[in-house]
């Protein structure tokens, strides 16, 4: 997760709306959705750089983990989409490499008392997408699938340090004329050293 | 098709709109106050009929036809809020159609309530410019339907008349509305104000919709539906 300036979000209004934008693959198709009932068309800025409709779908996520990771309580939230058919379990397994690794942000905008818009987007959450999975509840007709994408932010390191060993051959490999753990061998306890 | 369920063809003995959304709260002050906040941006509508009596054949028939042809609420209906117009006032005044009136002046007179937008309006929008004609002044709680070429009929209502000007035989109001426009509009579009109703879906989530039968073809059955932006 990056902090945004304001991060220590609190709401201006009575009431606010909630954006998320998936930035995989090119442009024109990232994912946008809101939690506005019919949608909401938002004008570019410097996250949404095209700009355009963000779909409803409800609510992905409860709001209170949300706020956790607003704060940086949590260094990871699974957005959920449940009670999807065959097809789009299908087109996840297609499109998995497209959406690892992909970018994902969640902001909010204040609204007035007639539901109009208070200002540009809060973008709070800048997370990366990992691979999307499914999940199954149940058999035959009353089967329910859902669709998890896990979202790391930036408090979960998910770099593996490459295993160094600090040997002769490990340094060589690391860089080839480097002699700096030649004599590392020689570095044991108990040694006694013999001086000249 | 889309079907379109009025309240002479479901008889429901109850009926029940609301434009429910989702509210978040926030936790407690120390004083006990609440901390809640909306997020939905104006919600969506949903309607409850309760008790839908299903007496005879006939009427077995019709629910049972309508629930096969929903196919478990995957196709849209066009559930109508109320069974007469809310506002017939006057009425329109309407010659005959080479402009004549009658011997004594007087003109046929229209039940209809004719609206249009007076001004565009982006999507989203909830203060509206509308001319009427023929329909007693506004209060505020007038139920309508705009016919969007997309999003296609939807359900407003006006929340507040903020100003009235009358422009001729028209009224020329700017009203607050609830929920947002689901779509812009423009300058001259119709707007319904005698049949509101809604593009919904039949909740077949919850409650099953299909009726239990007593003894004699006797059933009563409760219908959910949803306002639905799957198009």
């Amino acid at each position: 997760m990056s902090y945004e300036s304001d991060s220590g979000y609190v709401a201006d209004t009575r009431d606010f709306a909630i954006f998320f934008l998936l930035k995989a693959g090119t442009a024109a198709n990232w994912v946008r959705l809101t939690s506005v009932e019919g949608g909401f068309t938002v004008p570019a800025d410097s996250i949404d750089t095209l700009g355009g409709n963000y779909t409803c779908l409800g609510f992905p996520t409860g709001l209170p983990i949300l706020s956790e990771a607003i704060n940086g309580a949590f260094d990871s939230i699974d957005f959920s989409l449940p009670g999807v058919d065959a097809t789009a379990i299908r087109l996840l397994t297609t499109d998995r490499a497209i959406v690892t690794g992909a970018a994902v942000h969640v902001g909010m905008i204040d609204l007035d008392s007639a539901q109009q818009p208070v200002g540009s987007i809060d973008w709070l959450i800048e997370g990366k997408a990992a691979a999307p999975r499914w999940s199954r509840q149940g058999q035959g007709e009353g089967a329910l699938f859902t669709i998890t994408l896990p979202v790391s932010t930036a408090l979960f390191e998910r770099n593996q340090s490459a295993i160094a060993y600090l040997t002769p051959t490990g340094q060589r490999s690391r860089s080839s004329d480097d002699a700096f753990c030649d004599f590392v061998t020689k570095m044991q306890a108990g040694m006694v050293v013999d001086w000249p | 098709m889309t079907d379109h369920i009025t309240p002479s063809l479901l008889r429901y003995s109850s009926v029940r709109w609301r434009l429910g959304g989702s509210i978040h709260g926030g936790g407690e002050s120390v004083f006990g106050e609440s901390q809640t906040r909306r997020s939905d941006g104006g919600g969506r509508w949903f309607a409850e009929l309760g008790s839908i009596q299903i007496n005879t054949d006939a009427h077995a028939q019709l629910v049972e036809a309508l629930l096969l042809d929903w196919n478990n609420g995957n196709d849209k209906v066009l559930l109508h809020r109320r069974a007469a117009p809310l506002i017939v006032g006057g009425g329109s005044l309407v010659p005959f159609s080479d402009g004549a009136t009658f011997s004594d002046g007087s003109s046929l007179v229209s039940g209809q309530v004719n609206a249009e937008f007076a001004a565009s309006a982006a999507k989203r929008a909830t203060t509206l410019s509308v001319r009427v004609w023929g329909a007693r002044a506004f209060m505020g709680g007038e139920p309508f339907t705009v016919i969007h070429p997309t999003m296609e009929d939807r359900l407003y209502g006006t929340a507040r008349v903020l100003s009235s000007v009358a422009d001729g035989e028209a009224t020329v109001y700017s009203l607050r509305i609830s929920p947002p426009l689901r779509e812009a509009v423009t300058s001259g579009d119709q707007i319904d104000f005698n049949k509101p109703r809604c593009t919904m879906r039949l909740d077949m989530s919850g409650d099953e919709p299909w009726p239990t039968y007593e003894p004699g073809w006797l059933s009563r059955i409760n219908l959910r539906f949803s306002e639905t932006f799957r198009l």
